[in-house]
């Protein structure tokens, strides 16, 4: 059932920028990237267990920092997503090695924090427009590889980093290091009892979740063309964990069909009404008191709780029971 | 010190000092219905918006600022009453990822509501008559008149509620650890009605600091955002669930920014200082927390 | 292996304290306990036991006092580090990893005491040896059926069987286990029981219990504590016919 969804879903994805004008494609690279964000945070939302308001902030320091070697006339895509995820990462450590030393709502509210001073910061920066931000000067080149600025291209660009990247998390959620994280947010306590330091593994997953949301702010950046501080604000924060909810907490893959289910709706709502978040708060409140299994835990028939890593195991096991040759 | 300078600090000084006391108003009764019902409750600050919008309408149509602060309270705690009853009392024993997504539904509700009855455009109140105009506090320093008033109100309000902790029954039970439901449960009393209580008391503050900040600021449906993520600051360094630990942490926050703001820029240059002084706060608590982790007052274990 | 002669405690506690405001929970404790022992821990209620416990554990610190394990001081050392040292503990109040199956709640405390938990790559299903490591404690702890059941879905005794089994995976030197089989039914009791019996020898452990004759069946030597002192420390049948004990107890009733 899941790999039939998989596939279909696969299919489709592949598919969109036949589907209609560039208008489908530019909407279906937005879902993408927003997808990468949401990902990326369910690694430490949903497997680590780390309620992170901020997550917005790695999102906004990579298309900055797009944003800030463009302006200075660094527009080489081979420097400058690089430096958005390096950045982005820095920002996580920085912001994370603080954050982390704390539990359960002070985690929630000093990422949140954090997260909101680099918005000041950026509306403070008059030469990067202050409040309304600035436009792209120019979109980040491949050395004519790819041409950024063609929607289709553009697609399956982010297509790719898209797959690539939920695949690293795959990996990482199934590796030992996923054990650990996984533990840690069943019974954190138990768990530093059995000999372990907790917080440089949440440190080590808050960083890599930054940055790969500073790989999805790079692409954002040059998909709007646009840098903006609306990109850090902490209503994308609470949008991502929207998705992330929507999608399917803990299933990685469930987060991107949250955020294309999430963007597919704003683009059906808005034209009849400017205030679809009125309808939007209401439907968050009934998902947070009655639905947790999201979407994806729907269409594959994977209860929400059920972790990647329990599949691999059962197979070692079996394996480590059958008799060696 | 010349006396332009002595001037700017004292004027700058009570600039601070009004400003904590308005944000005590505010994160106070976050950080109460956070110690006791557990509830990190990111609607705090719609309600604070709410209230403004509210006073800036019944100000319109009456011109009597009490009215304007009376409606702007009852409206606020009838919004707010209903809200408890259908969803926060649902969200006390939820866990921390469910109560921000719903408490944060209801931000964006009550926001986008806001822009529905009111418009987009952002609202202003003017100061009340009888207030608009300076008062001499020392002969050549003159400080505007509302402000001092505002300030006023808040420090009574302030000690209403101390006086109320300290020697009512409510205030009994919550000093005493309210935060147990079965144990006040099994000594008879109604926990649903007590929490209730809590979660409007706390609304009503906030709802006071918004109509009377109202005349000072432009009343946008953004603005109860801004103010909820200072109270956060706020709560992080006096202390989670310490309402003592809320007064101080906001005339510190109140101090520190309204200083940052005025004499970072003159110090460090107009590209930078603006910069600093917004980051001034969170410096602090940054600050405070490397050396009190859990703040400076913490209330809960 | 227990060794001959001149051994080396695997736990030396020389004049512990432990001061509540005006309550002295723990009054200068000596404590020993020698390698593959079973030593046992018993007293009145309210006699400080699960407060040294909590001491020992790292999970309380101490006013005054040294805990040394296997020759190094420990004292200062947190919970995780002290766990690191081969200082285990099983609780009172069960606590496991609920959303895992019982396999990986071992997995977890296997591939802890392996370290190297930084591997991003290898998917845990490349690692036989340390999933054979797991099985072989789940067995051992009698869980090899359910393995692949959630630990939440267990019955009450199993999920302290898995908590025992958890412990176990960390190679412990001293297991502390603070009432094994509280909330047990007979059966399950007996089990238990026989486990402890045949994990003896392999390690120290420190066994608080209230039932007497588990404590007189299963422990090498006995140690009383009343009112935060130890009052008495030694074989089963010393213990059984001391004064003092049988004071602190009849006193007690």
């Amino acid at each position: 059932m899941r790999k039939l969804t998989l596939a279909l879903i696969a299919l489709a994805a592949l598919a969109v920028p036949f589907m209609g004008s560039a208008y489908v494609s530019v909407v279906g690279a937005r879902i993408l990237i927003y997808g990468m964000l949401a990902m990326s945070l369910d690694l430490i939302l949903g497997y680590g267990g780390l309620v992170s308001f901020g997550h917005a902030a790695y999102f906004g320091v990579g298309a900055y920092t797009v944003g800030i070697l463009a302006f200075n006339g660094i527009t080489s895509g081979f420097i400058a997503f690089p430096a958005a995820v390096v950045a982005a990462a820095a920002i996580a450590v920085a912001i994370g090695a603080f954050s982390l030393r704390t539990r359960g709502i002070y985690f929630i509210m000093l990422t949140l924090a954090f997260a909101q001073m680099l918005f000041y910061l950026a509306i403070g920066q008059q030469q990067l427009g202050g409040d309304d931000g600035m436009p792209l000067p120019h979109h980040d080149s491949f050395g004519g590889l790819v041409n950024m600025a063609s929607p289709a291209q553009f697609y399956y660009v982010t297509l790719a980093l898209l797959a690539a990247t939920t695949w690293l998390a795959h990996r990482l959620v199934r590796s030992r290091f996923g054990l650990v994280l996984d533990a840690c947010r069943q019974n954190e306590t138990r768990l530093l009892t059995v000999g372990i330091s907790t917080y440089r593994y949440k440190l080590a997953a808050f960083v890599v979740a930054g940055a790969i949301a500073g790989l999805a702010g790079a692409l954002i950046a040059n998909l709007e063309a646009y840098i903006s501080p609306n990109f850090l604000d902490w209503r994308v924060s609470g949008e991502v964990i929207m998705m992330i909810v929507m999608g399917g907490i803990g299933t990685l893959l469930g987060p991107v069909v949250g955020a294309a289910l999430y963007i597919i709706l704003e683009e059906i709502v808005t034209p009849f009404t400017a205030h679809w978040m009125a309808i939007l708060g209401p439907m968050l409140v009934l998902a947070a008191l009655f639905w947790r299994r999201g979407v994806w835990g729907m269409l594959s028939g994977v209860p929400a709780a059920a972790r990647t890593a329990s599949a691999s195991v059962a197979a070692a096991a079996d394996a480590a029971a059958k008799p060696q040759a | 010190m010349t006396a332009s300078a002595a001037q700017l600090l004292i004027e700058q000084t009570l600039n601070g000092v009004q400003l904590g006391i308005m944000l005590f108003l505010i994160a106070g009764g976050l950080t109460l219905v956070l110690g006791i019902m557990n509830l990190l409750n990111l609607t705090h600050g719609s309600f604070y918006m709410l209230a403004a919008y509210i006073g800036v309408m019944v100000y319109g149509h009456s011109h009597s600022f009490l009215l304007a602060v009376l409606g702007a309270v009852a409206g606020a705690v009838a919004v707010a009453g209903v809200i408890e009853v259908l969803v926060m009392r649902h969200l006390y024993d939820r866990d921390h990822l469910g109560q921000v997504l719903a408490t944060f539904g209801l931000l964006l509700f009550i926001n986008e509501m806001a822009t529905v009855v009111w418009g987009e455009s952002p609202l202003q109140m003017h100061k009340p008559q009888w207030l608009d105009g300076s008062i001499e506090l020392l002969p050549g320093i003159p400080y505007p008149a509302y402000r001092l008033a505002i300030t006023a109100v808040g420090l009574v309000v302030t000690l209403a509620l101390h006086y109320g902790n300290n020697h009512t029954r409510v205030g009994m039970l919550i000093r005493a650890g309210a935060s147990n439901k079965r144990m006040l449960g099994a000594l008879g009393v109604n926990v649903d009605r007590v929490y209730a209580m809590v979660f409007c008391l706390g609304v009503a503050l906030a709802a006071v600091a918004g109509v009377m900040v109202a005349p000072l600021v432009s009343v946008d449906s953004g603005m109860g955002d801004s103010i909820l993520i200072l109270c956060f600051v706020v709560i992080t360094i006096g202390g989670m669930g310490s309402v003592r630990g809320a007064f101080l942490a906001s005339l510190l926050v109140g101090l520190v920014d309204t200083f940052g703001r005025t004499f970072l820029p003159q110090a460090f240059g107009y590209t930078l200082g603006p910069a600093l002084s917004s980051m001034c706060i969170y410096m602090l608590m940054a600050l405070v927390l490397l050396v009190r982790p859990e703040g400076l007052f913490p209330a809960r274990g | 292996m227990i060794a001959t002669a001149a051994a080396q405690p695997v736990l030396s506690v020389r004049g512990l304290i432990k001061r509540f405001g005006g309550l002295v929970a723990t009054d200068c404790v000596d404590f020993d306990v020698m390698p593959g022992e079973v030593h046992g821990l018993i007293g009145p209620n309210g006699a400080g036991k699960t407060t040294f416990i909590a001491q020992l554990a790292g999970l309380l610190g101490s006013d005054a006092g040294r805990i040394v394990l296997c020759g190094r001081d420990i004292t200062r050392l947190k919970a995780p580090r002290r766990a690191a040292l081969g200082l285990a503990r099983s609780y009172q109040i069960t606590s496991i990893f609920p959303d895992f199956t019982a396999l990986e709640n071992v997995l977890t405390a296997v591939a802890v005491k392996a370290g190297h938990c930084f591997r991003f790559w290898r998917p845990v299903r490349a690692e036989t040896e340390l999933t054979a490591r797991a099985l072989a404690i789940l067995d051992l702890v009698g869980l090899a059926d359910a393995r692949d059941k959630p630990a939440r879905a267990l019955a009450h005794g199993e999920k302290r069987l898995l908590d025992l089994g958890i412990a176990l995976a960390t190679e412990p030197r001293l297991l502390l286990l603070d009432e094994p089989m509280a909330g047990m039914g007979a059966h399950e009791s007996a089990e238990v029981q026989e486990l402890l019996d045949g994990l003896r020898g392999r390690f120290a452990m420190v066994l608080i219990e209230h039932d007497m004759d588990v404590v007189f069946r299963l422990c090498d030597r006995i140690s009383v504590m009343a009112s935060g002192r130890l009052i008495a420390s030694g074989a089963p049948d010393a213990i059984r016919s001391n004064p003092e004990v049988r004071l602190a107890y009849l006193g007690e009733d």
